[in-house]
């Protein structure tokens, strides 16, 4: 299985570095990201609403650590069903699945580089972000990595079913789009929950991203243990129970559909 | 003994379901026969051949044996096996050419083929030398799939299906794009894995020289039936009388 996950990540990385200009694109857009904001932030100054001057920080701070997490959850939601349509097209897929390695793993697999390009991204963000001036010095670093990891478990379950519908549709799913969108509006990405209407702060704390951005806040802005942040957790270990098994089942159906239709090279 | 095992298999296709089937109701989905009741064994160092026109069932049948596609009815065997679950047993050279990750090296690809059958880093350089060196790709296989011929691409396809020195080996269409030295080198190694590896071998082809050259039993297949069996030489005629009167 470690020999296939590195093999997985080694074609990626080839993959990437063929492609020069689009990784220089990818770098350059990290530090522009993070200018941005911090250009931004000099607007607040040192008048913050309430609703951000809880944590403790100034706005950069706060905003710094909903953005440099983000990327895990449109990562998690759509990098397997994209690389199953690029596999799909590419005619790889079928070559793949005529290997003995369940298609379970190619599949997550598949995702093995962009976990890998997210956590660089991510790291190179905050580290950037500290050297203009955001202040993590209590963050508890523990807390931070729980709450990472509920974040890949809780969309990747949404993820893999998007990719199992990939699969069977032979066209990207737009529903995790969507999901993405809805959390960047209303999950406390940019700005707090609290600056939306009441009712829809009823709303956003049903998303999975609410909490988890929350958790992060907390904990790296705070330095939150993670038993004082057991209600964020507990809802993201909620949603990755109901989606995790429910996605598998999916993919599962979908695998067994595709085999007696003997569609897996169609595209 | 008994590699492959194939019991009255019969398989149909339906049109993939689009999103817009997922809201209609009712649709009618007309079945599409592809095989009907096709039985077969092939024997370890046997080289069986399934010879047909365009449309004939051959590639469906090689799926079914790959364990790549489920019948619809009947039973396929890979030493006692159920083909879905022997995949680790079979090289199935695959007739596609867009089935490579062009932008990588022929070398990079076959590493990374190679791991998907859990062949360790030195097992798999030591194949991959020695199949390199087989199919002639020496002087190509540091170059990105993307500037092959087609031949080239052939030969890779071939080096994939070998990696995990599989004891059955399913070949469609395997000379396609090989120049008449290349035909040569390649159903010698063909021959090599069949005889002195103990491997069987199922080829379909509708490139009469091949089944010729290489098999030593033969099925004609039309329509998705078998219409003979027997050697190269008895079956000749059979043969000749289908492909003219197509």
């Amino acid at each position: 299985m470690l020999v296939a996950l590195a093999a997985f990540l080694r074609r990626d990385i080839l993959f990437q570095m063929s492609y020069k200009i689009g990784m220089l694109y990818s770098v350059g857009s990290v530090f522009a990201q993070l200018l941005t904001v911090f250009f931004v932030s000099r607007l607040f100054g040192d008048h913050l609403p309430e609703a951000i001057a809880r944590y403790g920080r100034d706005y950069f701070s706060f905003a710094l650590v909903g953005l440099a997490f983000l990327d895990y959850m449109y990562v998690s939601m759509q990098t397997f069903s994209q690389h199953t349509r690029i596999a799909q097209l590419m005619g790889t897929l079928e070559a793949m699945l005529q290997s003995p390695l369940h298609p379970f793993a190619i599949i997550a697999f598949s995702g093995a580089y962009t976990y890998l390009w997210t956590i660089l991204r991510s790291t190179v963000f905050i580290i950037g972000g500290i050297l203009l001036g955001a202040d993590m010095s209590d963050a508890n670093i523990f807390s931070a990595l729980v709450f990472v990891v509920l974040i890949v478990f809780a969309f990747s379950g949404i993820g893999i079913a998007s990719s199992a519908m990939t699969l069977y549709l032979k066209q990207s799913d737009p529903l995790t789009g969507l999901l993405g969108g809805i959390s960047f509006l209303l999950g406390g990405i940019v700005y707090p929950v609290q600056s939306l209407p009441a009712w829809l702060q009823k709303v956003a704390w049903l998303l999975p991203m609410t909490h988890a951005v929350e958790g992060l806040r907390l904990a790296i802005l705070q330095g939150y243990g993670i038993l004082e942040l057991w209600e964020h957790a507990v809802f993201l270990i909620g949603w990755t129970a109901f989606f995790f098994p429910l996605a598998f089942l999916v993919l599962r159906e979908v695998i067994k559909a595709l085999s007696a239709e003997g569609s897996f090279g169609a595209y | 003994m008994e590699a492959i095992v194939v019991k009255e298999v019969h398989k149909y296709f339906v049109k993939p379901v689009t999103l817009r089937d997922l809201f209609t109701f009712f649709r009618h989905r007309e079945k599409i026969w592809a095989v009907r009741g096709v039985s077969f064994q092939v024997t370890s160092k046997q080289i069986v051949g399934i010879v047909g026109p365009n449309g004939a069932g051959k590639t469906t049948l090689l799926k079914v044996v790959s364990g790549l596609l489920l019948p619809n009815r009947g039973e396929v065997y890979l030493y006692g096996i159920p083909a879905p679950k022997a995949k680790h047993l079979v090289g199935y050279c695959i007739s596609e050419a867009r089935s490579f990750f062009l932008r990588l090296s022929g070398i990079e690809n076959l590493r990374f083929f190679s791991a998907l059958y859990g062949l360790s880093f030195k097992q798999a350089k030591d194949r991959i030398d020695w199949l390199v060196e087989r199919l002639a790709l020496d002087g190509v296989a540091k170059r990105q799939v993307i500037s092959y011929s087609e031949g080239m691409k052939q030969r890779l396809a071939i080096a994939r299906a070998l990696l995990h020195n599989p004891k059955i080996l399913l070949l469609d269409e395997i000379s396609r794009g090989l120049d008449p030295a290349m035909r040569i080198r390649v159903y010698d190694l063909i021959r090599g894995l069949a005889k002195k590896e103990d491997v069987a071998v199922l080829i379909a082809s509708h490139n009469l020289d091949e089944i010729k050259e290489l098999t030593d039993l033969v099925y004609l297949m039309k329509d998705g039936i078998f219409a003979g069996a027997g050697t190269y030489k008895e079956i000749e005629p059979l043969i000749t009388q289908t492909f003219l009167g197509e």
